[in-house]
Order: structure tokens, then C-alpha cells, then sequence
């Protein structure tokens, strides 16, 4: 099961996260229920049939048709990805399915970035929101991550927010401020 | 300033759409896709069911009060004892569990829904149009299926008007069994919390998996039997036709291919049932979890390669005969696993007796007397006197009754704190308890000596000498019927929150991830996968250093 929360690069200032949903099927172990499936399923139906009960096999391939189709259904879920790259002029935030490339993009300057996280009022058990926002703009982000990864995520981003300029007390009692706040 | 490549409202802004709540009124049940409401459905369609399978073996045992015919007449009496078996099999138990497994399994592997929520939905609801499907058969000229649930032909041939209906009604089912087989086994296998790999998860989920997987394997067997069935009535083919070249007794080997693991389908779940219950009470950790995966797994494909056992006096060779018997028996160890396990760890442990633990004790004790009495079954030779008699009646209600039906009442009580949010009425569920173990046994226990005096099932009438015997069958099916209002009128005062307010972890000894959302448990749990602490391992793991064993 991969890591949702990959830090690709460590500490420096240009730092690419790699945020992916919670998914602990992979392509190995969907290929190895379905072959154990269809040993099963189509063994026996395949019996059937050589003995000319032939109406067994077209359920049996239907059947395992639509455990392939939820399957594959799940797994394209899986590829959901969701890149944060700090570089050194600007933040870049890519949402995407692996292999299709970014489906959307924003980039927001890093200068004027600040990250915090927003808990709902009215629901106490509401998952938390991770944004970066810049000029009235918001972008939500690690809406795949639980509230804990989230929790070290805005620190994390606060921590390289700070970096890229160096002066920043007045910004990190910002950001500490905006996540008290939430 | 910021720049944008491409639409991306759905990423780019926030917004709460996903956290909305239930709809009102009826469209809120016909429209939802949220893994609890569809529970609450398939339950109380279960539990529809089972009050109406309930009405139909009251009819039987009302014909069987005296020798002779009182009631109604063989026709009828035929097609109640079909059509109580079809109803509580396919409508009762099977709902039952997947009603459980809805609720449960996504609460407890951490998950916010079922994978697939839209498939749930359709495969609930297909329910009740295949059953009124079913049902309308007594309606129809010539009546409803009369040849047994197991439809063997020539004899279901000569269903009348009804038997189309019947074949659809059983593809609608099939259809709605496999998307709800097809839904836990996506759930399980994709959306585990983080941390919970396969040998961490709660036992109710592996029994789950595994019966997924029987559904999968064997549904398409049953699906092409009865498909053939109905082309051999109304198309002119010769499947089983044996004026035509077919062989009727091969309908029988394909029928219970499908049909021996479709009793594990049945009692499956309440393994994983039970092995969750027993621990809480006892304040202990399962004894043998990797053992009891095992054995469920042994279990399940010992059920694929015994189904003959069903037939011996179809006519076999030897040889066969003998390879049935055997590996019927072997069936016996990895369910001898299990009962081990569930007394060792009840051994010692700090038990109390609620209405949960109570319903899972007498599973322990009653399905082992079912298993028993299926082992002598299993012996070739002398299922030649047993075959097609009392005895058996017995020996499957005893698997079934004190088996899968008391362990959903068990989950039921053991659960519903969590769903309502109140606590039921432990004094009525006592009550409930006592009387349906008592009355449970009042009428089963004797249809194992009129069985093994002879007495054949599925004949309203008998010889005298079974007259007392049958009394006291009738007379416990009877109190057993009645006593099951006490349980539901105890859940509907729950549904109508009526009563003490329960705790988020309702049970002292209760471990697991659906015991750390609150009570009730909110109309979205887990939108984001929790972190599996050790504390919430202590329910599914029998020593602290198997928890490290399985950090991987």
C-alpha cells in the first residue's frame, strides 16, 4: 500500500508533493482475486459446458464481467493524484489521473501563498479542508487525506512557505494564527 | 496572480457538497446510495420476510398438528414448504447478513460508503420486486412451486403458470446477491484504512470476503440451472429431459454445486458474527484469529468438492460415495477450529451474559449440535435410512435457526446501540433470549426422532406413532413465532429512540473502528480513512506480538 502522503524531495525549497487517495487494493492484488474468481467460476462453468449444460458459461462470463468492471472501476480510482510543487517563484497544484496527465492546474504565486486549515462549525465529525489561498483564491487540496495528514501537511507547507523568504516571524505567526483560528 | 490552466471547479474551490445529509421522506429510501439507510432497508426487508417465511411453517406445522389432513390440502401444503424455504433462504437470511454486512463492513474497515453505492442501490431494490414475483405465484393458475426449493425436475416441470415466474424470481435474486458479493469484496479489498491490512481486519470481514467469493463462484450454476430448466419447459430442449436425452440427475449435481456452498454463503457470516461477539463479552481477545481465517477459508473450498453428500441414493458409484462421505467429514476439523477457538476464548475470561452474548452462546452450543448431527448424515451408508426424513429437517433448521437466524438477532442486539444511538431493553431481550432457546429446541429436537423413526418430510400427513413427537414441534414453532415480536417490538422502540442513551463504545470489552465513531453513528462516517490504533487491534488479535507480526 503506497504512502498517500509522499514526500518527494525533502526539506529543500523546491519540494514536489505526491498526494494520493487511501487505497489499499493494488493492480497485483485485483489481478490475483480475479484469476482466483475465474478458476473458480469459469473451471466450473467449463465443466458444465464440456458436459453440455452450455448455459452456465454466459452467466459465468457475465459474472465475471462485472467483478472485472468494479474492479476496474476502483482501481481508476486509485490513480486520482493530486500534485503540490513548491518552486521557486510560485506554488503549482495539479490535479490528475496518473497516466492522463493533469486533468487541471493553478499556480499561485509563492510569495503571496498562505496554507491553513478550515474545520466546519456546524458538523463536529465534518472532515477538516486543507487550502492555499492567494488574493481571495482558494484551492483545496488532500481531500483524500484524513485529518491528521492534513494536520501535518499544513505545517509542512507553512514550514516552506516561510523558507522561500527567510524574514518570517511576522508570516509564521501568521500561519500559526490562521491554524489556531481553524 | 494565480492562473488557471483549465476548468477545475471541482478541485480548485472548496466547497461541502459531499457532506450533505439524508433526503426527506420516501425518495431519502428509494433514492439513497448511503451504506446505512440501504442496511436499515435489507434488514427490515429481511425481517418482512422472515415474518412471512414465518407464517408459511406455521401453516406446515398447523397441517402437522394430527395425522391426517386439517388445513389445507397436499397441493398447498407442498407449496408452503417450497415457498417457506425459497423465502426465508433468499429473502430472510441472505438480505440479513448483507443488511449486516452494509452497516457494518464499511464502519469497520474505515471506509465512508460501500465502493460501489449506486450498484447497492439497485441491488436492494431488486429484492422486493423478485419476492413479490415469487409470492404472486400462489395467486396464479396452478399455483406456486410445489417441487421442493432445490426444483428438481421432472417434478418442478409441473409447476403451473407460476413457474416462469419463479425462474425470474430467482435471477433477480442471483442478480441482487452478487452485487451485494460484489460490493463487500471491493470494499474490503480497496478501501481499508490505512493500517489495516487483510490479517487485521475484523473477523466479520474475512467471513464476509470468503462467502463473497462462494456467491461469485457459484451463483452463474444456479443462475444456468434454472435458465435450463425453463428452456427445457417451453423451448423444447433436453437438459434434463430424459425422453429427450437429457438427465434429470444431473440437474441434481448442478443444483447443489450451487446449493452445498450456498449453506456456507448461509452461515458464514455468523461465524464472523459470533467470533465478534464472544470476545467483547468475554473481555478477551479472539483466541486463533489467523487460525479462524484459515479455517473459514478451508471451510469455503471444502464446499465446493462435498455436494454429492446431498445425493447418495441418486445412485452413485462406490467410489464416489466413499469420496463424499470423507470429504464431508473433513469439513468437520476446520469447524471443529473454530468452535475451539470460540471456548478458549470464553476460557477464563470475564463474562457477562447480555442479550448478545446470550444469542452467540446458544449459536456455540446448537449450530454444534446441527454440525453433529450432519456428520452422521455425511455417513453414506446410513444417510440411506436418514435421506428425505425428519431427521434432516431437523438437522438444517438446526444449522440454520440456532445458526445464521440467531446470530443476526445476536448482531442486531450486539449492534443496534450504534445505529439508534439508544440502548435496547435488556430485560425483554432476555426474555426474547430464553424463549427462543427453549422454543427453538421444543420444536426441532423431536424431528430428530420421528426422522429417525422414518418419518418423511415433506408430507402433510404421517403414521400415528409420530403424533406426540409432532405436537411438540407444533407447539414450539408457535411459541417461537410469537416470541420474535418481543425482538422486534424491542428494536422498533430503539428505531423510535426510546430508551437509555447509549455510549459511543457501547460495550466495556468492544474494540474496533465502528466503536470509535459516536452513538449513533453519524449519517457519514470515515470521509477520510482513520488511523488504526493498536487499542482497536485487541478485538481481531489473540496476543500483543501478533500485532507486530503483522505490521508490514
Amino acid at each position: 500500500m503506497s504512502d498517500p502522503l509522499d514526500l518527494a524531495i525533502g526539506a529543500s525549497l523546491e519540494t514536489r508533493f505526491v498526494l494520493s487517495p487511501n487505497a489499499s487494493l493494488s493492480v497485483r492484488g485485483a489481478w490475483a482475486f480475479m484469476i482466483l474468481v475465474s478458476l473458480a467460476t469459469l473451471g466450473t462453468a467449463s465443466w458444465c459446458a464440456a458436459h453440455g449444460f452450455w448455459p452456465v458459461l454466459p452467466f459465468a462470463g457475465l459474472e465475471l464481467a462485472a467483478v472485472g468492471w468494479a474492479l476496474a472501476v476502483s482501481l481508476r480510482r486509485n490513480r486520482y493524484r493530486e500534485v503540490v510543487s513548491f518552486e521557486r517563484e510560485r506554488v503549482r497544484i495539479e490535479f490528475g489521473v496518473v497516466g492522463q496527465g493533469a486533468a487541471a492546474r493553478v499556480e499561485l504565486p509563492r510569495g503571496w501563498t498562505r496554507t491553513w486549515i478550515e474545520r466546519d462549525a456546524e458538523r463536529r465529525h465534518a472532515p477538516t479542508r486543507l487550502l492555499l489561498g492567494c488574493s481571495g483564491q482558494q484551492v483545496q487540496i488532500g481531500r483524500c487525506l484524513t485529518d491528521e495528514e492534513r494536520e501535518v501537511l499544513v505545517r509542512r507547507f507553512g514550514q516552506l512557505l516561510k523558507v522561500r523568504f527567510g524574514r518570517d516571524d511576522d508570516r509564521a505567526a501568521h500561519s500559526e494564527m490562521t491554524l489556531g483560528e481553524g | 496572480m494565480a492562473s488557471h490552466d483549465h476548468a477545475h471547479d471541482d478541485h480548485a474551490h472548496g466547497h461541502d457538497d459531499h457532506h450533505h445529509g439524508p433526503e426527506k421522506g420516501i425518495m431519502r429510501w428509494i433514492k439513497t446510495t448511503n451504506h446505512k439507510d440501504l442496511g436499515t432497508l435489507y434488514l427490515i426487508f429481511s425481517f418482512t420476510m422472515f415474518f412471512i417465511g414465518g407464517l408459511m411453517s406455521l401453516v406446515i406445522r398447523a397441517e402437522l398438528w394430527h395425522p391426517g389432513l386439517q388445513f389445507v390440502d397436499p397441493e398447498f401444503f407442498n407449496q408452503m414448504t417450497t415457498l417457506h424455504a425459497l423465502v426465508m433462504i433468499f429473502g430472510g437470511v441472505m438480505p440479513g447478513f448483507t443488511g449486516l454486512a452494509n452497516w457494518m463492513v464499511p464502519m469497520m474497515v474505515g471506509a465512508s460508503d460501500m465502493a460501489l453505492p449506486r450498484v447497492n442501490n439497485w441491488g436492494f431494490w431488486i429484492l422486493p420486486f423478485a419476492f413479490t414475483l415469487l409470492l404472486s405465484t400462489l395467486f396464479m393458475p396452478g399455483g406456486g412451486p410445489a417441487g421442493g426449493w432445490t426444483m428438481y425436475p421432472p417434478l418442478v416441470l409441473q409447476t403451473g403458470e407460476g413457474f416462469p415466474f419463479l425462474i425470474f424470481a430467482i435471477h433477480l435474486m442471483g442478480i441482487s446477491s452478487i452485487t451485494g458479493a460484489i460490493n463487500v469484496v471491493v470494499t474490503v479489498l480497496n478501501l481499508r484504512a490505512p493500517g489495516m491490512t487483510l490479517l487485521k481486519m475484523p473477523l466479520f470481514c474475512w467471513t464476509w470476503l470468503i462467502t463473497a467469493y462462494l456467491l461469485i463462484a457459484t451463483m452463474p450454476v444456479l443462475a444456468g440451472a434454472v435458465t435450463m430448466l425453463l428452456t427445457d419447459k417451453y423451448f423444447a430442449t433436453s437438459f434434463f429431459t430424459a425422453s429427450g436425452g437429457g438427465d434429470p440427475v444431473m440437474f441434481q449435481h448442478i443444483f447443489w454445486f450451487f446449493g452445498h456452498p450456498e449453506v456456507y454463503i448461509l452461515i458464514l457470516p455468523a461465524f464472523g458474527v459470533v467470533s465478534t461477539i464472544i470476545p467483547t463479552f468475554a473481555r478477551k481477545t479472539l483466541f486463533g484469529y489467523d487460525s479462524m481465517v484459515y479455517a473459514t477459508a478451508s471451510i469455503a473450498f471444502l464446499s465446493f468438492i462435498v455436494w454429492a453428500h446431498h445425493m447418495f441414493t441418486v445412485g452413485m458409484p462406490l467410489a464416489g460415495e466413499l469420496f463424499f462421505m470423507f470429504s464431508t467429514m473433513l469439513i468437520a476439523v476446520p469447524t471443529g477450529v473454530k468452535v475451539f477457538n470460540w471456548i478458549a476464548t470464553m476460557w477464563r475470561g470475564s463474562m457477562t451474559f447480555e442479550t448478545p452474548m446470550l444469542f452467540a452462546i446458544a449459536f456455540v452450543f446448537l449450530f454444534s449440535i446441527g454440525g453433529f448431527s450432519g456428520l452422521m448424515l455425511a455417513i453414506a451408508p446410513v444417510d440411506f435410512q436418514y435421506h428425505d426424513t425428519y431427521f434432516v429437517v431437523a438437522h438444517f433448521h438446526y444449522v440454520l435457526v440456532p445458526g445464521a437466524v440467531f446470530s443476526i438477532i445476536a448482531a442486531v442486539y450486539y449492534w443496534i446501540p450504534k445505529w439508534t444511538g439508544v440502548m435496547y431493553n435488556e430485560f425483554w431481550g432476555k426474555v426474547h433470549f430464553w424463549l427462543s432457546a427453549i422454543f427453538i429446541n421444543v420444536t426441532f429436537f423431536p424431528q430428530h426422532f420421528s426422522g429417525l423413526a422414518g418419518m418423511q418430510r415433506r408430507v402433510p400427513d404421517y403414521a400415528v406413532q409420530f403424533v406426540d413427537f409432532n405436537m411438540i414441534s407444533t407447539i414450539g414453532a408457535f411459541v417461537f413465532f410469537i416470541a420474535q415480536f418481543i425482538f422486534i417490538f424491542n428494536m422498533i422502540a430503539c428505531m423510535a429512540r426510546k430508551g437509555q442513551k447509549a455510549s459511543d463504545r457501547v460495550w466495556e470489552g468492544a474494540h474496533g473502528l465502528e466503536w470509535t465513531v459516536p452513538s449513533p453513528a453519524p449519517y457519514h462516517t470515515f470521509e477520510d480513512p482513520p488511523r488504526i490504533g493498536d487499542a482497536e487491534l485487541a478485538a481481531v488479535h489473540d496476543s500483543g506480538a501478533g500485532y507486530s507480526d503483522h505490521k508490514h
